[in-house]
């Protein structure tokens, strides 16, 4: 018996974890939730057996309505190539999501209750699926130089989406489309329509679904202060991501309820329901030119979507250096890192530690080239001391 | 020779030029409207004017008598009648100021607009033209006015006699004789010459006791910002004959009066900004924009501003809508108590290109939340209302003046705050007005009197809800806004409310208390109008919804992108960057 966490070492999964659904809130590396790595501490398996069998302590009924909880599955994300599932737990009376804590049952990889030997069947909770092995293969192997292409693949996953109420999923659907409708406007704008459209944690943290909105190729930031919604594309999704089909293309960036329309009376639109973000938005469609090209004639150009093949890979080809990507961040005015805690992620999860000198050179180098001087390296720790206890952790993300 | 329905459809077209969504709007036709109107029309006629009344005739007239059965079928985006209507508003403008208590004198004017002969007897109105016939075509006019987007304002006279020919006077803007009043004053009260359209207002209300009848009422009541436009118009065309007589008299007044001795820019060439006050989101620092306004009628082409000289930094223009650009910024905060001009290029005014755009000198701004878009930074989109929060940016000694006022007829929240950079200006925030009984109220500084003494009793703001964000004065279907009534409480008497939903004339009435808010059960797209009324006041509002079927998206500004080395990505679209004049 192996706990979970010692297995998530190997990096492909390691690399999948850009995103992760816990608790129902769609999460990503940069945000605060709890990691991947708390919740594989709460989670030991049995790699003894022809499949991965977690346990889990057993969990008391649904604390809101005394439900049954159930399995939460896994989450879609978007991008092409980034695709994971996490474990949650739903409740099949009020379908509400519970954050997955210590004290509860085992699962198997069939999803049913108390399916390994030695476990309590009474109180099992089945509470992810996750991919069957052979008992003999890696679980996530290591992918030698044919496979290159495709680092991240999981396809083979017995993937399915997670649940997520229509009524929650049609409030971000509405957010995206209001942003699509307003272009571009201020954070604190994006804040007061989520707020209306009673999303509260995107109202809370709105930089946090702008960010997600941003992964997902909907919309792009600037400043943290003002956002702008990205242009209409169809991504080709690859014969592998598609299950042997050629024809899917993925939507990103902005969309109204008009366009979809049009765009469903040449192709089928398959949306899918994704927690805590945007639906995702997939055609299946043979002749996508002659789809763009009855949208042109109908509606204006800034909402006829472009088509890409091979996106992927001229965005990978044009990706920069992590050096070269540091030295483009822009400046945050008013941040002196003296008066922070710097805390970096890893593997999903904050570390409260002291930043390698690299990181703190470049920091305080750019620092130095926004013009503020930091004359005094003693008085500034002394005034960086104080300024701790006085002021709100903030959160400086350098990864 | 144009046609009835061309000068119909230039009637219409000016009309949604010189009027801004979601206010009051008016028709105010005179012979200069004309004269622009005409520019619209293939061939232009020379004789704008001659032309219009021609064509009303031919369409309208018959066997000299009016009939309104003539007026023909058109698109379905106009109004038949506006042609018809703009001639009645075009003889209100003929009307002198002693004319005006004269039951006839308004007919006389009409009849001779029409070619019709002057009335024998108690016969005042055109023949065919009986009492009340024109009142369909307002009705009409009104609903489609509100159908744009605009708070219609043609209405009845208050007097009986005064009851239908009431609908064209309240329609006029600056008639004739007002416009030669108005030059008396500038000359007479020595207006500067160098001043921008806010000071020329403010200085013309304290001129009142020189102004008509017709003016006085028309910079007090709903027609005053659009009024001010006008009288700007006026004051720039005077400003320029002063100077050129001033130069060849050899005269150095402006000098004596301590105001730069340079000229004025040609009529409309000036670009005159308002200044925006943002706080960043992280730090909550304020900075300061600037923010051109478009005149009425100008268009909005793009075009550039040199924000900085010593960088060089052009910045282009965008249109927020039909009276303002984007702001443009940060300003330099220096520039504040001097002012400033900034050099313009590019074709930046559709038909009227700007030479160069300025920020005013002023001892204080106003700045007022936005109401038409609900953006949360503060502005001096206009004049600060009954019961709204707004910013005074002023000078230091300045705002010593209004402690006396607090709790008075002003309150605010906290305490002045020094600008750092600004030597003696300081701001002011969490200031709102709490009373109107401005008569008594008395300030060293005038200016800083007009700037914060309320218009209106009664003021109406909608807040709150999902605003369609491509059109000012809109909200979503399903996500309709709070109502909120501005008054006074006096007494403890509700405000009766009218709520006219899209396409009906009979209203669903209710009561409210002031000063709270309530949920308006907008349901249907459409545009509602929203009407107080509370011890003789009156205020209306309007408020569209849309559908989030039908709703369009609008293109993005590319400058908000990631960019990384030569490439710049919008979503998943990735493109090379330009790689030199690029400007944001």
């Amino acid at each position: 018996m192996k706990r979970v966490s010692e297995s998530l070492g190997l990096p492909g999964f390691q690399l999948q974890m850009h995103e992760l659904t816990v608790a129902g809130q769609q999460l990503n590396l940069f945000d605060a939730p709890p990691s991947i790595a708390e919740v594989s501490d709460e989670l030991t398996f049995d790699d003894t057996a022809d499949a991965p069998q977690f346990y889990v302590p057993p969990r008391p009924p649904h604390s809101v309505c005394g439900g049954t909880l159930q399995s939460g599955e896994g989450c879609c994300c978007a991008l092409p190539n980034l695709r994971f599932q996490s474990p949650y737990l739903r409740c099949a009376s009020c379908f509400g999501v519970v954050p997955l804590r210590p004290g509860h049952t085992l699962i198997d990889p069939e999803g049913k209750p108390g399916g390994v030997a030695g476990a309590s069947n009474k109180n099992s909770y089945p509470i992810a699926r996750l991919p069957r092995r052979p008992k003999s293969a890696p679980r996530f192997p290591l992918r030698g130089a044919a496979d290159d292409r495709e680092p991240f693949d999981v396809a083979d996953f017995d993937f399915e989406p997670p649940f997520v109420a229509p009524a929650e999923a049609e409030k971000h659907d509405r957010l995206l489309q209001w942003m699509a409708l307003a272009a571009s406007g201020s954070v604190a704008q994006l804040a007061s329509v989520a707020a209306t459209l009673q999303l509260e944690e995107v109202a809370q943290a709105p930089m946090q679904w702008l960010r997600r909105a941003r992964m997902l190729g909907h919309a792009e930031s600037r400043d943290g202060a003002r956002w702008a919604i990205a242009p209409p594309v169809l991504l080709q999704l690859s014969a592998h991501e598609a299950f042997g089909s050629e024809n899917q293309w993925l939507w990103c960036g902005g969309r109204d309820a008009e366009l979809l329309q049009l765009v469903g009376r040449h192709a089928d639109v398959r949306q899918t329901a994704q927690a805590g973000a945007p639906s995702r938005l997939v055609l299946h469609c043979d002749d996508v030119p002659a789809l763009l090209q009855g949208l042109r004639a109908e509606v204006e150009p800034h909402r006829v979507p472009v088509a890409l093949e091979r996106a992927g890979e001229t965005l990978a080809a044009r990706l920069p250096t992590l050096d070269a990507w540091a030295n483009g961040l822009v400046e945050q005015k008013g941040v002196c890192p003296s008066n922070y805690d710097l805390r970096y992620w890893q593997g999903g999860a904050a570390r409260s530690r002291v930043l390698a000198s690299r990181w703190v050179l470049r920091i305080l180098a750019a620092h130095r080239r926004w013009g503020t001087r930091l004359a005094n390296t003693r008085r500034a720790a002394q005034v960086a001391r104080v300024a701790r206890r006085r002021r709100k952790l903030a959160l400086l993300r350098v990864v | 020779m144009a046609s009835y329905s061309r000068w119909n459809e230039a009637v219409h077209a000016y009309f949604l030029g010189a009027n801004a969504r979601g206010a009051s709007a008016f028709l105010g036709v005179d012979d200069d409207a004309l004269v622009l109107m005409a520019r619209s029309l293939s061939p232009v006629p020379r004789d704008a004017v001659g032309d219009f009344c021609h064509a009303v005739r031919q369409q309208c007239v018959i066997g000299g008598r009016v009939g309104l059965h003539m007026v023909p079928w058109c698109e379905p985006q106009w109004t038949a009648g506006g042609a018809f209507l703009a001639l009645l508003v075009l003889a209100a403008t003929r009307m002198t100021d002693d004319e005006a208590a004269s039951g006839s004198a308004y007919f006389v004017r009409l009849r001779e607009l029409l070619g019709l002969p002057k009335s024998k007897g108690d016969a005042v109105r055109p023949p065919g033209l009986d009492a009340g016939d024109e009142v369909s075509l307002w009705q009409e006019w009104n609903a489609w006015a509100q159908k744009r987007g605009f708070v219609p304002s043609a209405r009845p006279g208050t007097n009986v006699q005064d009851k239908y020919r009431g609908y064209a006077i309240g329609q006029s803007l600056l008639r004739d004789v007002d416009k030669k009043t108005l030059e008396r004053t500038f000359e007479a009260r020595r207006f500067g010459t160098l001043w921008d359209g806010d000071e020329v207002l403010r200085q013309t209300r304290r001129a009142s006791d020189h102004l008509t009848t017709h003016l006085r009422e028309l910079i007090a009541d709903d027609r005053g910002p659009i009024a001010a436009d006008r009288i700007f118009e006026v004051y720039e065309a005077w400003s320029q004959a002063r100077h050129q007589t001033q130069r060849e008299a050899g005269d150095k007044s402006n000098a004596a009066l301590g105001q730069p001795n340079r000229a004025p820019q040609a009529v409309g060439k000036t670009l005159f900004c308002g200044l925006l006050r943002r706080e960043h989101p992280f730090t909550g620092e304020a900075s300061y924009h600037l923010l051109p306004r478009l005149r009425s009628h100008h268009g909005a082409a793009a075009g550039q501003l040199l924000l900085d000289e010593d960088t060089a930094d052009w910045r282009a223009l965008r249109a927020l809508d039909e009276r303002w650009w984007h702001d443009v910024g940060p300003l330099k905060t220096p520039d504040l108590p001097t002012g400033r001009r900034f050099s313009m290029r590019g074709d930046n005014g559709g038909d009227h290109v700007y030479a160069e755009a300025e920020l005013p000198a002023r001892e204080c701004w106003v700045l007022v939340p936005d109401a038409m878009w609900g953006n949360p930074d503060f502005a001096s989109w206009r004049e600060p209302r009954l019961g709204e929060e707004f910013v005074l940016l002023a000078k230091a000694h300045l705002l010593e003046q209004l402690k006396p006022l607090r709790g008075r007829v002003l309150d605010w929240s906290g305490d002045p705050e020094p600008l750092e950079e600004v030597p003696g200006w300081a701001e002011l925030t969490g200031l709102s007005i709490v009373a109107t009984d401005w008569l008594q109220i008395e300030l060293k500084s005038a200016s800083l009197l007009e700037a914060l003494r309320p218009r209106q009793h009664l003021h109406l703001s909608l807040a709150g809800g999902v605003r369609y964000p491509a059109r000012a004065g809109c909200w979503m279907q399903g996500f309709a806004p709070s109502l909120q009534v501005h008054a006074v409480p006096f007494q403890h008497d509700a405000v009766t409310i009218e709520l006219f939903a899209p396409g009906q004339s009979a209203p669903h009435s209710f009561e409210m208390a002031p000063n709270l808010a309530r949920l308006l059960e907008l349901t249907r797209p459409g545009v509602w109008r929203i009407e107080a009324q509370w011890m003789g006041n009156r205020a209306q509002t309007i408020a569209e919804i849309v559908a989030w079927d039908t709703a369009k998206m609008t293109p993005a500004p590319p400058e908000i992108c990631a960019r990384w080395g030569d490439w710049r990505w919008r979503g998943a679209l990735g493109e090379a960057q330009p790689q030199s004049g690029d400007v944001l």
